[in-house]
């Protein structure tokens, strides 16, 4: 029997010897354990700087939309709110708030009262196979993007397409839904209700499926087991879902310019022809702080609306159970 | 208790309006004729060939890839030891950092878009597509971070410590136990970020110009005018690519995981 008297070092692999060289060089170099806070702000530090790029243009953004501008001369002005006065005297610009406003208060009760039985099912159903069905199909239109989304319904409502083949065959003439707010409707409706479902899921999935059970017994049918046991324990679930469905139609770029085909605009769509088309960031930067002004306004007024709907069915409730 | 009829009925409407109308660009891309036809003339799969000739298809995927690729290494590379400092963060640090990283998605989309164009135009960067990565991995980081962090709720910190213990170096600490244990949530969160950003349109839309168009920009531009079959012959391209990632993502099987996040 015999043993090697040396083990020969071209064996160990080299990934080790590099991990090992690592090593040595971190022991050289730095101590062996940071400060606790130090260390978690040396990792949070790229992403701060990384969000902090976005932060910088937002604040360029607001900055500039309080400054005149010469777009013939391409020239600066002083500081003055004359971007926002103009905007606001312009009936153009107002009618476009107006419609965005309009649409996002039809799109997002729309988009709400399909996205509660779709997590609901997708929560409560037994079968596996139907749950990763309807997982698929809510992600499908938000990882196809929206340009997938548009072609689809260009398709659908368009002049020689499935809707149009079916109205003629029924006599009604040709479909006028692209180019119309409806139009843009529909793809709204399609781009938020995946997000709402997935925000509502999770609220779903916290409920004890038991509580349901026992009302059932009790005598409740399906959609009274709905709305009177499942709907007041979502609660949080669905602000969140209204807030975030609201927000995003209120911001809504893609299916404007894609199924509204420049007559149906929303502001996003304004922001773009401004800045891009016009040549005029001052004038776009103060549209785009209105428009987050006005999300903001909406969702407070969205959670003020909610506030006193909840009061006043407690209300109503609490008087029921003191005078049966 | 199962749900209802009626819930029953409005989800598989639901579906149905969610996944049909991108379906049908299938049957689009068939159509024999220069525009589609319903019901369908006849099939053909001229329109494949077609797309593959076009050189600006090429082109344009070509800065795709490129501005997506960008978007996910630059969020991987400073989402993951975010997500590492943010989970043993606590209290109203943690609540308030989580709301600074989230600017990206809570920032309206188009809002972000036009702050970045003025930022790199004062900056005069002059590469449209570097500065369409950077903006695609802000937007896309909250995406990243969730799935991370996902992740590493299941599991279990006491690990690192008993490899301390038994004398392992942070790094190795880092490389054998922790990276091992969320390695599933980044690559669900890395292939969420490049999908979704090679299927972005409105901050492309926004960033880019004539000359280094992203494909999603370039079907933009060609349905304003027809829409063709070949356009849907390309949008299948993104169909194709979302539903093989999303399959990915269910065979690492954290989806569920990843919706139960949000709780």
């Amino acid at each position: 029997m015999s043993v090697p008297a040396t083990v020969d070092r071209r064996d160990v692999a080299i990934g080790w010897r590099l991990l090992d060289g690592v090593i040595a060089a971190r022991g050289a170099l730095l101590p062996r354990r940071f400060p606790r806070r130090l260390s978690a702000f040396l990792q949070l530090l790229p992403s701060l700087v990384l969000v902090c790029v976005l932060l910088a243009g937002v604040c360029v953004m607001v900055w500039r939309s309080f400054h005149a501008f010469d777009s013939f001369l391409y020239e600066e002005g002083g500081l003055s709110l004359g971007q926002y006065r103009q905007l606001l005297e312009s009936g153009f610009t107002v009618s476009v708030f107006a419609r965005t406003i309009g649409m996002a208060l039809v799109t997002t009760p729309v988009a709400l009262a399909l996205a509660l039985p779709i997590a609901y099912v997708t929560v409560r159903t037994r079968s596996n196979f139907l749950r990763l069905l309807l997982i698929t199909a809510i992600f499908f239109p938000f990882l196809t993007g929206d340009v997938v989304r548009g072609y689809g319904w260009l398709a659908i409502l368009g002049p020689h397409g499935p809707l149009a083949w079916l109205m003629d065959g029924l006599g009604l003439g040709e479909p006028h839904v692209l180019g119309t707010p409806w139009g843009v409707g529909i793809g709204v409706v399609q781009l938020v209700l995946p997000i709402a479902v997935m925000i509502l899921i999770p609220s779903f999935a916290r409920l004890d499926p038991d509580v349901e059970r026992a009302a059932g017994t009790l005598g409740a049918r399906p959609w009274r087991v709905f709305w009177s046991v499942i709907v007041p324990q979502l609660k949080v679930g669905l602000i969140g879902a209204a807030v975030v469905a609201m927000t995003l139609s209120l911001t809504d770029f893609a299916d404007p310019a894609l199924l509204g085909g420049g007559k149906s605009d929303y502001v996003a769509n304004q922001i773009q022809a401004v800045v891009l088309g016009l040549n005029n960031p001052y004038k776009g930067s103060a549209l785009a702080v209105m428009l987050v002004l006005v999300v903001l306004a909406m969702v407070a007024l969205l959670l003020a609306a909610i506030w006193l709907v909840g009061r006043a069915i407690g209300h109503v409730r609490r008087r029921q159970r003191v005078a049966p | 208790m199962r749900p209802g009829r009626a819930a029953r009925a409005l989800t598989a409407f639901g579906v149905a309006f969610l996944t049909v109308p991108s379906l049908l660009i299938l049957i689009a891309a068939l159509t024999p004729g220069e525009q589609i036809a319903f019901p369908p003339k006849g099939i053909t799969l001229h329109w494949f060939g077609k797309v593959v000739e076009e050189e600006q298809v090429w082109i344009s995927l070509g800065h795709s890839l490129y501005a997506a690729t960008l978007s996910v290494v630059l969020c991987g590379l400073v989402a993951v030891p975010a997500a590492l400092a943010l989970s043993r963060m606590g209290g109203r640090a943690q609540a308030f950092t989580t709301a600074f990283l989230n600017l990206g998605i809570t920032t309206p989309l188009i809002v972000s878009s036009i702050g970045f164009l003025i930022l790199f135009t004062e900056l005069r960067v002059i590469s449209h597509l570097t500065v369409l990565g950077v903006a695609l991995a802000v937007v896309q980081l909250p995406f990243m971070m969730w799935a991370t962090l996902s992740a590493m709720a299941g599991h279990n910190p006491e690990l690192e410590q008993a490899a301390e213990t038994m004398g392992a170096e942070p790094i190795q600490c880092f490389l054998f136990i922790t990276f091992p244990a969320l390695l599933p949530g980044v690559v669900t969160g890395a292939l969420l970020a490049f999908v979704l950003s090679l299927t972005d349109f409105v901050v492309s839309v926004i960033l880019t110009n004539l000359n280094d168009v992203t494909l999603p920009v370039y079907v933009y531009s060609g349905i304003r005018t027809t829409v063709s079959p070949i356009l849907g012959a390309v949008s299948l391209v993104f169909v194709l690519v979302s539903m093989l990632a999303f399959a990915l993502v269910a065979r690492i099987g954290r989806l569920d995981r990843l919706l139960a996040q949000g709780r």
